[in-house]
């Protein structure tokens, strides 16, 4: 256990107003246990002291991107790049149409790598909020549920606005503030049971230094392909028995992947030199033989990559499926018995829209709703081929569908 | 109910039939929290039983085909994104294939279709090879309004003939046909904003620029008049109001229970115009034809076939004892 899972921080904010002490005041009675930042008034750090508050030095966390994140042991390890979760609109370049979908800024996909590159690590997101653009509480619940969905956490951050309203006492800020304290709390207390682990059919051995295989798992991850990842020096880490394919980027591929394909086990190798082969699914793969696909150049586009991994594991293989979710992200789990569940972010932080649906591979027999603002709720399962579906009420930032 | 119509073996009997399915949209997008199937799209066990008659009936190979929203995937992979399991189509007859229609596919070169008469609208059409190289074509088509057309039925079902790499939003203009489909054809087709690809012929009719509600009807009559419908079917068993999907505020499940099947797209269109309610004889101004032109008197200038029910020979329930109003369902 690292012992900085624990710790719930939130990034105190440079303002010199914030310096007065009165205003740790607003993290008692809440989840927050550390404070992130880079400067300490004596009066802050004896209130601090006092209140049993963590202060953390801001820089003696170092933020690396993902290519460099190195393995952390017992501390968090700090991953640059993450993004403002949101639904982008078209000023940002999202893109949506009648029939198209919008385009949706989230880290899942970011957190899992990085899980996989500094095993035993607390993960943290250090992204600030927006500039410019007025934030709501579902905002922030939004950006909290991105990162805790993943197993990570967010370094809850204010933006301008509410962190000066806060510094001046507004009581408008403060009931912004105290909702984006309570959904922490409630992220804290309703964690999915802890014999629920990552699951998926597709595994990831790489060493996620190439931008575009890097790009591909954020494609993959919106299409709702769970994927599970280690580096080459673990890929013991990986049910290798449990998995339908492995997409790897090591080349050559490491020696524990040829009894997998001997088993039956698919393997994708992107960043393969081209090599003769049959004609596989997609124009830009070869098969070298029934169960290994080799590209037949290095790849330039990640949105044909994503597409193309998916189509050589298939669609058969997808754990899970979503209808009207092209605003949600999902984290797929599963656990002895028989068990599963999926985390959903909305990241429209609204309730209102299409109603969505949720079809998982597998059969169960009951399901069950549970969601951050409202009591949880049993769902009718409606048989789906082999597997299951369920129609979800509608919900504004986190839902939680468990399966028995 | 084919063999109503005369059955199946003189038709197909060891010829190639193809078949123009309906999955418009995305596969992930639902009306509310109805499947695909049971609104906007042909169902696969329509599908699935067509393609076991027409094998019944001794057709040497049946291809399934379809125009997917802006992919180059197979098709087969595109009904799985909706939870279909493309086998069961597959083992409904005894060759079956799929093609995704929407760019040029399995061939090197596209086929060019001419339009007998010139056309209202397209002289001619540049189609994936698919559509030529069948002795049978067959549309499956939904029992459905639509927002531009008034009505989708068999013949509109085949607006999706055409391949967005020459004809969609990612294309047209002086270049060569993209590689991959990008996008609907909203600003080839619907608007007129910019011709097709080069390897197409743009349309003459300089009427109605920005008018898609003149434009689409005229191109859909030109391309059933190009591209010819030997047996047209519609799915009505479950489907929508108000709208060709989605996408379309207002829209609402219904259950006609109607299975529609004909030899002629302008007369089995018009016999499931009249089954929602409408008369197939109207035209712009009166419903469904609001505000734009009717598909099927385009058709009929096109000498494609009749809309006039008085002409059609009804085989099976009377219209009037099975019509479902669609603008009050």
């Amino acid at each position: 256990v690292n012992s900085w899972s624990p710790i719930i921080p939130f990034a105190w904010p440079e303002d010199p107003a914030w310096q007065k002490p009165e205003l740790l005041n607003l993290v008692q009675n809440t989840p927050f246990n550390a404070l992130i930042g880079k400067q300490w008034s004596p009066e802050l750090r004896t209130g601090a002291q006092s209140a049993k508050i963590k202060l953390i030095d801001q820089d003696s966390l170092p933020r690396a991107p993902l290519v460099r994140l190195t393995p952390q042991g017992d501390r968090a390890a700090v991953v640059a790049g993450s993004l403002w979760p949101h639904v982008r609109g078209f000023n940002e370049g999202g893109q949506a149409g009648p029939t198209g979908n919008p385009w949706v800024d989230s880290n899942g996909w970011l957190i899992r790598v990085a899980q996989a590159k500094s095993p035993g690590s607390a993960i943290w997101l250090t992204h600030t909020p927006p500039k410019g653009r007025a934030l709501t509480t579902a905002d922030y619940v939004v950006a909290i549920a991105d990162a805790r969905t993943w197993d990570a956490r967010w370094v809850v951050a204010l933006d301008e606005k509410l962190s000066a309203g806060l510094a001046a006492g507004e009581g408008k800020a403060k009931e912004t503030w105290k909702s984006i304290a309570a959904a922490t709390a409630w992220f804290e207390a309703h964690r999915p049971d802890k014999s629920l682990r990552p699951g998926a059919k597709i595994g990831v051995v790489s060493d996620f230094t190439n931008p575009v295989f890097n790009d591909a798992l954020n494609l993959l991850a919106r299409r709702q392909v769970a994927f599970l990842a280690a580096t080459p020096d673990r890929i013991g880490s990986l049910p290798l028995d449990k998995l339908s394919a492995v997409c790897t980027t090591v080349e050559p591929p490491p020696t524990q992947l040829e009894a997998f394909v001997k088993r039956g086990g698919k393997l994708i190798r992107p960043l393969a030199s081209a090599a003769p082969g049959k004609p596989s699914v997609t124009p830009r793969f070869v098969l070298t033989n029934a169960n290994t696909a080799v590209a037949q150049s290095k790849p330039t586009d990640p949105y044909l990559l994503a597409t193309d991994i998916h189509l050589l594991v298939t669609r058969r293989e997808d754990v899970l499926r979503l209808f009207n979710g092209a605003h949600c992200a999902a984290s797929y789990l599963e656990g002895p018995g028989n068990r599963a569940a999926v985390e959903l972010v909305n990241y429209t932080g609204r309730a209102a829209g299409d109603d969505v649906s949720l079809q998982v591979l597998s059969s169960f027999r009951g399901a069950r709703m549970i969601r951050n603002n409202a009591e949880p709720i049993d769902l009718e399962i409606r048989k789906s081929g082999a597997g299951s579906e369920v129609a979800l009420p509608k919900f504004s930032c986190y839902a939680r569908v468990e399966f028995s | 109910m084919f063999d109503q119509l005369g059955g199946l073996s003189g038709l197909v009997a060891n010829k190639t039939v193809a078949i123009k399915l309906n999955l418009t949209g995305q596969p992930s997008m639902r009306m509310g929290h109805t499947p695909a199937e049971s609104a906007q799209w042909t169902h696969p066990d329509v599908i699935g039983a067509t393609v076991h008659l027409l094998s019944r009936a001794g057709a040497k190979r049946v291809r399934l085909l379809e125009s997917p929203w802006s992919t180059s995937n197979p098709l087969e992979d595109y009904m799985m994104e909706a939870g279909w399991d493309p086998r069961v189509l597959t083992g409904a007859g005894a060759r079956v294939e799929f093609e995704n229609t929407n760019y040029l596919g399995n061939a090197k070169q596209y086929s060019r279709f001419m339009v007998p008469g010139g056309g209202h609208m397209f002289r001619s059409f540049m189609l994936n090879h698919s559509y030529e190289d069948c002795d049978v074509f067959v549309s499956i088509a939904k029992l459905k309004e639509h927002a531009t057309a008034g009505v989708t039925l068999s013949m509109k079902n085949c607006f999706g003939n055409t391949p967005c790499t020459i004809y969609g939003d990612g294309a047209g203009g002086k270049d060569e046909p993209t590689v991959a489909p990008r996008g609907g054809r909203g600003t080839v087709m619907h608007s007129g904003a910019r011709p097709p690809a080069k390897i197409a012929e743009p349309w003459h009719d300089q009427n109605g620029l920005n008018d898609d509600k003149y434009r689409i009807p005229r191109i859909v009559a030109d391309v059933v008049a190009a591209r010819p419908i030997h047996l047209a079917i519609i799915d009505g068993i479950e489907t929508m109001a108000g709208g060709e999907g989605p996408w379309i505020r207002g829209v609402r499940p219904v259950k006609p229970g109607l299975l529609i099947a004909g030899k002629n797209p302008v007369t089995t269109d018009a016999v499931g115009t009249a089954l929602m309610g409408f008369d197939p004889m109207a035209d712009r101004g009166t419903a469904p034809f609001e505000g734009r032109d009717s598909t099927l008197r385009l058709a009929e200038e096109n000498g494609v076939g009749t809309r006039d029910l008085r002409r059609i020979e009804v085989i099976g329930p009377k219209i009037a004892d099975v019509k479902m109003d669609f603008r009050s369902a």
